[in-house]
């Protein structure tokens, strides 16, 4: 101890609070410097080599007879504007939720909202029929919400209440459950389900920005919320005594987070279906740079989800073109691999 | 005496079973399936359990054989059916004495209640095949490896009807010459594509619409030909102007009471207002098809899919301009 103090050099220096302020401020134009770089690559590549003047032409010269303007315009640009959406919302969703519950293996995936909201779009599409834009967020919103309340309910139910480790054994269940009732649902009537196949995998193909117009005042309010509440949530990560002193309320915080998370989730599942490891990985990626500061994990979770998604789908889009693979497989394929070695990362 | 008798009795029994076992010794024959497997199948089966609906029941019923059981398909709006049976052979689960034995997967229990005296099944149920050969003789067809040719010969073979088949053969070799007949197929490019969840869809070869027209000798877009025999494949939107034809064939399904505006709609979702980007479709030379005529293993299905190339390329006025 006394020699690791002896040998360190006199010139070091700890980093003060203000530099690290100052860093993390700085990081936030590169991020979304970086965030810009990958939509730029994300509309300029794709299954038909298009060159730059083209590209430029589509945004400051549209021509609607032109195909290759349709494919800028209509086809890559509302795919990445939805990706950018997916992959902040759910990456946003998964930070307040690891907070949140002190757990860091809580995401929607996980605990089973992603289930929930996906489980009622396929029993409203493929039983009741029921397929509108307008009505897609709010049937995934209540589906979220009536899973969160079942994992919190199983959660309590078990010794120890709602521990993490309970919440994670909940949410597993409840997800696995719904998934089996799904896949019943396809078995009894395959022919219909059928079209939902796609979907479940979760899928940015043949987006247009309807749905995105219908849903965007919705995630803006949530993203604003999260952003307003990450101070209160750094204090909750702290312990509900500690807030308590602090002068936070943590049922009433806890609910309003809550309900970000779901609208967050809904939303995100209602425009490209459900999308797994992103709300897990990301915010773990984040926090291992900048630290548990919501203040900083909440905006650095939107700007690295956006670009992750966006990279991810550029994959999607290329590793076998002119065919595609839908992006929740790549999600999947990348993210178990990466939040393994993450969590080797910590470890060490 | 009493002892005589029942000697005689036995001895009468023992030579009933005798000679029964020999007529159906001599009423079996030895057939290799695509396993490779060597089974003593009966020469004329009575009962046989179809565990593939569009695949053996329909082939079957146009050989002529109408099979005791079929796996079929089932849906929330409808009793268990055979895909497309009814409208290619007017045969279906509710208008004949052909049992449903359930969907994927199969129902056991219903395939012994049959009492079949041949199983046929495609690959799909290899893994059960120690089950399925309890029951009865089972022979296995590889959906995969065959073309629906060979499986239209390997069922005839299996059920004596290869003359039945010799005059579907003729049939379409027949239909075929019509439509060589009347269009020079050389000069005219086609294809079949499908829209769904944002993505195109476009096969080799599109089931009997494909074979109709890879037969009559039509041109496809490289992208199609580069595609290997037998497999289809899932393209980006991007890619709809490099599968532009002549004349394109989009199918329907009629099982799922879609319309055509229903596959128009998925190409919407694709690219809004696609026509505008295919020639063949703002030249009105875009198709549309009932599914179940375009795909399924039927003569009938071929029938109907050579006349309706027959009937909407010859005469139509680019035909003309093209082979000139």
């Amino acid at each position: 101890m006394s020699q690791t103090a002896t040998n360190r050099p006199p010139t070091a220096k700890i980093p003060s609070v203000q530099d690290k302020w100052r860093l993390l401020t700085l990081g936030i134009p590169l991020m979304f410097a970086a965030c810009l770089l990958m939509f730029i690559i994300h509309i300029s590549v794709g299954a038909k080599s298009l060159d730059y003047q083209t590209i430029i032409k589509a945004f400051i010269d549209f021509d609607v007879k032109n195909f290759d303007h349709i494919i800028i315009l209509k086809v890559r640009l509302p795919r990445a504007i939805i990706a950018i959406a997916v992959g902040a919302s759910l990456a946003v969703a998964g930070a307040i939720m690891q907070g949140v519950t002190r757990n860091p293996l809580a995401s929607p995936s996980i605990l089973g909202l992603m289930s929930g909201a996906s489980f009622a779009i396929v029993v409203a599409l493929g039983v009741f029929g029921i397929f509108s834009p307008y009505l897609t967020p709010w049937i995934a919103a209540f589906g979220a919400l009536c899973a969160a309340i079942l994992v919190l309910v199983i959660a309590s139910l078990a010794p120890g209440s709602t521990t993490p480790l309970n919440l994670t054994l909940a949410g597993v269940a409840v997800s696995a459950f719904l998934g089996a009732i799904i896949s019943l649902l396809n078995l009894m009537d395959e022919d219909n389900f059928d079209q939902l196949r796609v979907w479940l995998t979760g899928s940015l193909a043949g987006k247009d920005l309807n749905i995105f117009y219908i849903i965007s005042p919705w995630l803006i309010i949530s993203m604003l919320m999260a952003v307003i509440l990450s101070r209160k949530i750094t204090i909750l990560g702290m312990g509900e005594d500690v807030a308590k002193g602090l002068g936070v309320k943590p049922t009433g915080l806890k609910i309003q987070l809550m309900a970000v998370v779901i609208i967050l989730t809904a939303c995100s599942v209602a425009m490209a279906g459900p999308m797994g490891f992103i709300g897990l990985v990301v915010p773990h990626m984040v926090r291992l740079f900048i630290g548990a500061d919501y203040r900083w994990v909440t905006p650095y979770s939107a700007l690295l989800g956006a670009t992750y998604l966006l990279a991810v789908d550029i994959i999607a889009r290329l590793v076998i073109a002119p065919q595609e693979i839908s992006t929740g497989i790549i999600t999947a394929l990348i993210g178990g691999p990466l939040f393994i070695y993450l969590i080797k990362s910590r470890g060490r | 005496m009493k002892k005589s008798l029942t000697k005689i009795a036995f001895a009468i029994c023992f030579t009933m079973a005798g000679l029964s076992s020999l007529a159906q010794a001599a009423d079996t024959r030895i057939f290799t399936d695509d396993l490779g497997r060597e089974v003593k199948i009966p020469s004329h089966a009575n009962r046989i359990a179809s565990l593939h609906d569009g695949m053996l029941t329909l082939p079957l019923i146009e050989l002529g054989v109408i099979p005791a059981g079929s796996a079929g398909r089932i849906s929330k709006t409808s009793p268990p059916f055979i895909r497309g049976s009814k409208g290619l052979t007017g045969y279906d689960f509710d208008n004949s004495d052909i049992q449903f034995l359930g969907k994927y997967p199969v129902d056991l229990e219903k395939i012994v209640a049959l009492k079949p005296d041949l199983i046929i099944s495609t690959t799909t149920y290899e893994d059960i095949l120690d089950k399925l050969t309890a029951i009865a003789p089972t022979i296995i067809i590889d959906n995969v490896k065959n073309s629906r040719e060979q499986m239209f010969a390997t069922l005839a073979d299996i059920t004596n009807t290869q003359k039945t088949l010799d005059v579907l053969n003729i049939r379409y070799a027949q239909q075929i010459k019509d439509i060589n007949a009347v269009i020079d197929t050389k000069n005219i490019s086609v294809n079949v594509m499908q829209a769904s969840g944002g993505k195109l869809y476009v096969w080799h070869s599109y089931f009997s619409l494909g074979k109709v027209l890879r037969d009559a000798g039509f041109t496809f877009p490289k992208l199609v030909d580069e595609i290997a025999v037998g497999e289809r494949r899932e393209l980006s939107a991007e890619k709809l102007q490099d599968l532009d034809a002549d004349y394109i064939f989009v199918t329907y399904r009629t099982d799922r009471a879609q319309a055509p505006q229903d596959a128009v709609a998925e190409f919407e979702k694709v690219i809004p207002n696609f026509c505008d980007y295919l020639k063949a479709c703002r030249e009105n030379r875009m198709l549309m098809m009932p599914r179940e005529a375009a795909s399924s293993t039927s003569f009938t299905a071929l029938g109907l899919s050579a006349f309706t190339v027959l009937t909407h390329i010859s005469g139509n006025p680019y035909a003309a301009k093209i082979t000139q």
